[in-house]
């Protein structure tokens, strides 16, 4: 309703400020886009999430083949501040005796202990069912590995003061480097238990339809409404369980865009439903804003910030105690609502289509990836 | 060290485009750095109200022996698109505070940091001296809240993260151009709210604001 209601209000504004404007000033609101990067964060990969993407959508009968890789270096250690998984405990495997706070207690809510890089390929293809709808169908394969970057990782965050022995720095200096370990414990059981790195295990598809309803004008935003639709993979055997829900999942952006010059500001809201959730969240907040500062008629440098709601339910866990900050406390930023910078450069030309960027998070939550480099590539006719 | 290097090529391209891309009448850039005081107290007209959190600690602690008043460093990045004297452009800006409070009765303590990225329209008129401006938008405040609260000779500690997902801010101020720096001052509107978990009652973090800083435009 609130959606239907937004789209009326939208709708009797363009009437009475730009019904004029819009054709004369077709195209002024319309810029390369936004990076369309989704969330990387390992527990969210089995679900559908919704992705900023440009207002603009291809004409009628256009084609674009694309095919994306985004990295993501993900490290969370929640029992890192007691000391109390190390690289000791990683090598003979974690139990869940090492997720009991210091006193031996059961932790009510979520715990963590997450090493590991995500490599997430995906092959898109889009196509222009008019000059306004655009339907689009997406592929994942992914793989969850030790990776590389943990020691760059390591060296920047020394470089710039940040101790990999605290916070700030995750706790990453506890760890042995590029390891790949996957557990997380709910209410002192095993959601997820698994040292068994996986290489390019087929996701979920999904498609979408994007509908440009307004181009905006001198005033008026351009305006695209995106709906988006999982497929359910109920083959969850094994690793499989880490990257499919197997579940039907949909959701919707609502995306507005106006230009200034050779600027293109971008603001999107939208919301991931998640059919089957296994016990995290069920429906996921997505804002983003974007600016666009296009070099030329065929390239950008984008920057862009994006919000989202946890994949963590909050728990019933107390947040206060008697004897100090306890685990429950410090673990309850998981279930908080996060935000991350991202800066990339889009270029288009009548055949190629590029992407590249990469996204970092500047919260210092337990619920988001540490660092993210991402590549689409594609060929449009 | 080759993804830092790449950045700056990255951003001073940017800033080399931008320079040699546009004429100085059609669009302008600024960057500001500005500080003052915010009173975290003082719900802003219209949109804010009034916020019970530190209030209901004051009922069992005693009242607070600081004021309300929070000082956060700005920085900002504003475009305009001009059209003869007006102009409407796009800003974001980053604000960060910190803050400790106390109570009268007992050794109770809060500390609060808090991290705001706001970004929304502004609307501008560039006269010959000064360049009045007024704007609005949103964004997102990222916020850690400590408690160590004690009551009866024993002691809770408390720590609850959070994030406010929709503010809305509204401004006005004005901008004094001198050869491409100047002053600028702003006067801001912010509503902010975060329901903190351990009373379950919120706590504002905007308020009313008065900035003052330097700009660069080009």
């Amino acid at each position: 309703m609130k959606i239907k209601g937004l789209l009326v209000f939208l709708a009797v504004l363009q009437i009475f400020f730009s019904r004029e404007e819009s054709v004369l000033a077709r195209g002024e609101n319309f810029g390369l886009g936004p990076l369309e990067i989704r969330p990387q964060f390992l527990v969210n990969q089995p679900f559908l999430a919704m992705s900023p993407e440009n207002t603009l959508t291809l004409k009628d009968g256009e084609s674009r083949l694309s095919f994306g890789l985004e990295i993501a270096n993900t490290f969370v250690n929640t029992q890192g501040p007691t000391g109390q998984i190390t690289k000791t405990e990683t090598a003979r495997g974690l139990t869940l005796t090492d997720f009991l706070d210091k006193d031996g207690n059961t932790v009510n809510g979520f715990s963590l202990y997450l090493d590991a890089e995500s490599k997430r390929k995906k092959i898109k293809y889009r196509y222009g069912l008019s000059d306004s709808l655009e339907f689009k169908l997406e592929l994942p394969f992914v793989s969850f590995d030790g990776g590389s970057m943990d020691s760059t990782i390591e060296s920047v965050h020394s470089m710039i003061g940040i101790s990999n022995f605290k916070k700030g720095g995750a706790y990453r200096a506890l760890s042995e480097l590029n390891q790949y370990d996957y557990y997380v414990v709910k209410d002192g059981q095993f959601v997820y238990a698994s040292t068994k790195q996986i290489y390019n295990v087929r996701g979920e598809p999904h498609m979408d339809l994007k509908w440009n309803f307004s181009e905006g004008g001198k005033v008026m935003p351009a305006a695209s409404i995106k709906l988006s639709y999982k497929f359910a993979n109920t083959d969850r055997s094994g690793e499989q369980k880490l990257i499919r829900s197997g579940g039907v999942d949909w959701g919707h952006y609502f995306i507005l865009s106006k230009g200034f010059d050779n600027w293109i500001v971008y603001f999107g809201d939208g919301q991931t439903r998640i059919g089957n959730d296994h016990g995290f969240a069920s429906s996921l907040y997505h804002r983003f804003m974007s600016m666009e500062y296009r070099f030329s008629e065929e390239d950008s440098f984008v920057f862009q910030t994006v919000s989202q709601s946890s994949i963590f339910p909050t728990s019933s866990a107390s947040s206060r105690s008697t004897s100090g900050e306890n685990q429950e406390q410090r673990n309850s930023n998981l279930s908080v609502p996060t935000s991350v910078s991202a800066f990339g450069y889009k270029f288009l030309s009548d055949l190629i289509f590029w992407e590249t960027g990469f996204v970092q998070d500047y919260n210092n939550f337990g619920n988001e990836t540490d660092f993210v480099l991402f590549w689409e590539m594609g060929v449009h006719w | 060290m080759r993804l830092y290097s790449k950045l700056l090529l990255t951003a001073a391209s940017l800033l080399l485009f931008t320079f040699t891309g546009w004429s100085a009448e059609k669009t302008v850039l600024y960057f500001a750095l500005q500080f003052g005081n915010q009173d975290t107290g003082s719900p802003a007209p219209v949109v804010g109200s009034k916020d019970a959190y530190l209030s209901t600690l004051e009922n069992i602690h005693g009242p607070l022996k600081e004021n309300r008043e929070v000082s956060p460093k700005v920085l900002s990045f504003d475009f305009y698109k001009t059209s003869g004297s007006f102009a409407s452009g796009f800003g974001l800006e980053v604000h960060s505070y910190n803050k400790s409070y106390s109570f009268e009765n007992d050794d109770s303590s809060v500390n609060l940091s808090a991290v705001g990225l706001l970004y929304g329209l502004n609307f501008y008129y560039r006269g010959d001296f000064w360049y009045p401006f007024m704007g609005f938008g949103t964004g997102n405040y990222s916020v850690k809240v400590e408690e160590q609260l004690t009551t009866e000779g024993s002691t809770t500690y408390g720590t609850v993260f959070g994030q406010v997902d929709k503010p809305f801010y509204y401004k006005f101020g004005v901008r004094i151009p001198l050869n491409g720096i100047g002053i600028v001052f702003t006067q801001q509107y912010i509503s902010a709210d975060l329901k903190v978990e351990t009373e379950n009652k919120p706590l504002s973090l905007g308020g009313t604001a008065s900035f003052i800083g330097l700009y660069y435009a080009f």
